[in-house]
């Protein structure tokens, strides 16, 4: 059987390309030092995504602040709140109040 | 044939590396290393690219470290990645359009067949021509004629069926052959 002149021609070139071994000098070059590069650049990721759970760690202290801020002014608010509006319904009310209260409105 | 290996196992330097210890992923890129450089080298334009290439490669082996199941031999695992890193940046490539043009190089396949084509020039040929093919057809006539892989050992590195593997071959070289034609005739 006849096969195509052609076909051939391009099995020799892979055949002679098999042989041909692309960029092995660079691969020497490329080689030295590899590991430390890429161990490197590894670190350097693994450092780029740090900042944020680092941060929130840090932030905790001024999270606790203004919570404890937060409340001893809503206590505080209240408590005062509270202290002021028995206050007015005190003053020239004890009246409307006693009878309010004994209708139960 | 590769060296026997001293020290500790690839499975054991893994478990190790997941732990945290970098000292064992070194070892293990220390190991590999060559492996890796030599399948990238088949797929790309020049060095800078072979050094990113194989950084990124070797990247997702850590970052996928865990994701290891041990059932197959670490180096199968790590040239699946390696093929699938590559595959990535054909298409990349592709899409960019950073192909090499074909015009830029002089070259004829009418040579006696008693002639030998020296080894860089039949390789700078092919690396033009396939320039010119799609990703899965310079992937796959990269495997199977220049790395003499089977049929069944693209299938597994590739992901792709049996059959897709055959029919994208015989693709890849109808198709390589037109181009090869194409340019003699010019």
């Amino acid at each position: 059987m006849e096969t195509d002149p052609n076909e051939e021609k391009i099995d020799r070139l892979f055949a002679a390309a098999r042989k041909a071994e692309p960029y092995e000098k660079k691969i020497e070059l490329i080689e030295y030092g590899f590991e430390t590069r890429l161990m490197a650049k590894i670190r350097a990721e693994r450092e780029r995504q740090m900042p944020f759970f680092l941060w929130a760690w840090r932030l905790i202290p001024a999270f606790v602040s203004i919570v404890i801020f937060l409340v001893i002014w809503t206590y505080e608010s209240r408590y005062g709140h509270m202290t002021d509006m028995s206050a007015i319904t005190g003053i020239g009310n004890e009246e409307t109040t006693m009878v309010a209260f004994l209708t139960g409105e | 044939m590769n060296a026997p290996i001293e020290g500790p196992t690839d499975e054991r330097l893994i478990e190790v590396a997941i732990s945290g210890d970098d000292e064992a992923f070194t070892e293990l890129v220390r190991r590999h290393k060559r492996k890796v450089f030599r399948i990238v080298a088949r797929f790309v334009r020049n060095d800078l690219e072979l050094d990113d290439i194989c950084q990124e490669i070797f990247i997702k082996v850590y970052q996928n470290l865990n994701r290891y199941r041990g059932d197959a031999p670490f180096d199968h695992w790590l040239s699946k990645i390696a093929i699938n890193t590559c595959y990535d940046d054909l298409r990349k490539q592709r899409r960019e359009g950073r192909n090499v043009p074909l015009e830029d190089v002089i070259f004829s396949i009418r040579d006696p067949a008693s002639e030998e084509i020296p080894g860089n020039e039949a390789w700078d040929i092919l690396k033009h021509a396939f320039a010119k093919l799609r990703p899965e057809e310079q992937l796959v006539i990269t495997l199977l004629n220049l790395e003499e892989k089977s049929v069944l050992e693209v299938a597994a590195l590739t992901g792709w069926s049996e059959s897709k593997v055959k029919v994208r071959a015989f693709r890849a070289r109808k198709e390589l052959k037109r181009i090869l034609e194409d340019n003699n005739g010019n």
